[in-house]
């Protein structure tokens, strides 16, 4: 096709553009150089999903807000140009603020990006912006560890800090106005204090890697907490209870995926006999059944490795 | 104004003229389908080496296209109430729209206030659908039937239909006031083919999802 568009994407923020963003100050004594992931970013096929470091920036913090008001930038590139979209929230103030520095309510953005769908004509994209279910997936396989950070402000002391999902402070930006972007697994890489000029020439020599080891405990205390003690069954009828939210089924949700071979393992439906596939991953199906509160009845389950890769289920 | 039931931002020209092109082919090649005899081209695909589904395959299918429909429209009443949270209803838009074909299909829009029909894809469709202007939402499908038995296309994809009745109430305290409608609705249902690779050999194997959306007719029920 001619006219292929490939998204590529990069989302990208700051209204302040000083200084190297990959920079940041821990505890005062070290240095973490923090680079994002981007080129798992790239897609080349025009329906996939929204990019995940754009479900990054836009989690929420502690208390729904976001520290600045963002501006997203979309590239899509065909064979003769690149064509590229520009978003900026609508502004209400001054210097690029919606509200006031520091208060951009997370609701906000979501609300207003959805508005300027149509604008955008990228609304198969930015519908998904909106969703910030990525924000506290935790996904694992075996060899794969990788978990998307929040990204904020620290109200009390006013500096940009960043957690992960269990809320442990993962690096604190010391330079104000500032947004760093990470896609799964952030590398961090831990080094020695050292003057600016001597980060230049030295950084990428004297590292040392992180990453792996704080990925690997965080899993360790998320696969202990969610660690599944009843049967596949037990799980499905809770999930099936109308008196339980969805929001109080998460925990629930976690734990069945447990059984599985990848959140991705199918779900294949008999009805009158015969097997049928909406092409629905387990993960989609657990938060299907949350909502719909359907009772799911386990007809036959293969596996491989002790788990489950393919589930066939009937409903009631 | 049909605005008044669905606040759409603005639309491109180019945008509508697309969607409405793709809506005519679409209708087109569905009628097409339903003309042609069913065992005739089954057998002709056969031939060609494409699975052809059998009686009770289908009537499996037709089971699942009910708990489909029925999915999307408790999805649909999650996004639209405004008492659920974002992130439930982020994820109801997330789940519906996997129960789509394509990001292409669309849903037609209609009003007792306009005799014009407006086609929407159907993602902008759902995530407008929780801005909705109005106090509070209440969207309920019934009398959902199945219609005719699902015909296979040239493309090796199966194609049935099903109607129902969808009931509209919005309740707001400022001048919008209330609105009540109910609208027949059409939809399309797929049976989409895919191939896959099992060492040298190549199977085919069949998954539900939902097509376009058309509106039949909108009474004040």
């Amino acid at each position: 096709m001619k006219y292929y568009f490939k998204l590529t994407f990069l989302g990208i923020i700051v209204l302040s553009s000083c200084g190297d963003s990959s920079k940041t100050q821990i505890d005062g004594t070290q240095q973490i150089n923090v680079s994002p992931v981007f080129e798992k970013n790239i897609s080349d096929n025009p329906s996939d999903p929204m990019p995940s470091a754009v479900k990054s920036f836009i989690q929420p913090i502690e208390g729904g807000k976001l520290p600045f008001v963002p501006k997203v930038t979309f590239f899509r590139l065909d064979l003769n140009k690149d064509s590229v979209s520009v978003f900026e929230i609508p502004t209400e103030t001054a210097n690029g603020l919606r509200k006031k520095f520091g208060t951009y309510d997370y609701n906000n953005l979501k609300d207003d990006l959805s508005a300027n769908l149509p604008t955008l004509q990228i609304g198969s994209y930015l519908s998904h912006l909106s969703s910030s279910k990525s924000s506290y997936n935790f996904s694992t396989t075996s060899d794969d560890i990788s978990y998307t950070l929040r990204i904020g402000k620290d109200s009390s002391n006013q500096d940009s800090i960043i957690k992960d999902i269990k809320n442990t402070l993962i690096a604190k930006n010391e330079l104000p106005k500032r947004f760093v972007i990470f896609y799964d697994t952030p590398k961090v890489v831990m080094e020695k204090q050292t003057t600016l000029a001597d980060t230049t020439t030295t950084s990428k020599t004297s590292s040392v890697t992180i990453t792996k080891q704080t990925a690997q405990k965080a899993l360790t205390k998320k696969k202990k907490e969610h660690a599944p003690t009843g049967s596949l069954e037990e799980y499905f009828l809770e999930l099936a209870n109308p008196n339980i939210t969805y929001e109080s089924k998460s925990g629930i949700r976690e734990k069945i995926l447990q059984f599985f071979t990848s959140p991705n393992a199918e779900v294949i439906f008999v009805n009158s006999s015969q097997e049928t596939s909406t092409g629905i991953a387990i993960n989609k199906y657990v938060k299907t059944i949350s909502m719909t509160n359907r009772k799911v009845n386990i007809v036959d389950k293969k596996i491989e490795d002790g788990k489950i890769f393919e589930i066939y289920v009937s409903e009631k | 104004m049909w605005i008044k039931k669905l606040k759409m931002g603005k639309y491109s020209k180019s945008m509508f003229l697309k969607n409405k092109i793709t809506h005519k082919v679409s209708v087109i090649f569905v009628l097409f389908s339903f003309t042609i005899v069913p065992n005739a081209f089954a057998q002709q695909m056969s031939e060609d080496g494409v699975k052809t589904l059998s009686q009770e395959q289908l009537d499996g299918f037709r089971e699942q296209a009910i708990k489909t429909i029925n999915d999307l429209e408790k999805f649909v009443q999650v996004i639209a109430n405004k008492k659920n949270s974002l992130d439930k209803k982020n994820d109801a838009i997330e789940l519906a729209l996997d129960l789509f074909i394509s990001d292409t299909t669309t849903i037609e829009i209609s009003s007792l206030s306009s005799n014009k029909t407006h086609i929407y894809p159907i993602g902008g469709y759902l995530a407008r659908l929780k801005l909705l202007p109005y106090l509070s939402v209440k969207i309920t499908w019934y009398k959902i039937y199945l219609g005719t038995q699902f015909v296979k296309g040239p493309n090796g994809y199966y194609y049935g239909s099903a109607t129902f009745l969808q009931k509209f109430e919005g309740r707001s305290n400022n001048e919008m006031g209330n609105y009540t409608d109910v609208t027949k609705r059409h939809i399309i249902i797929v049976l989409k083919k895919l191939d896959l690779l099992n060492g040298d050999s190549k199977t085919n194997k069949y998954v539900l999802k939902l097509g376009d959306i058309k509106v039949e007719e909108t009474t004040h029920g």
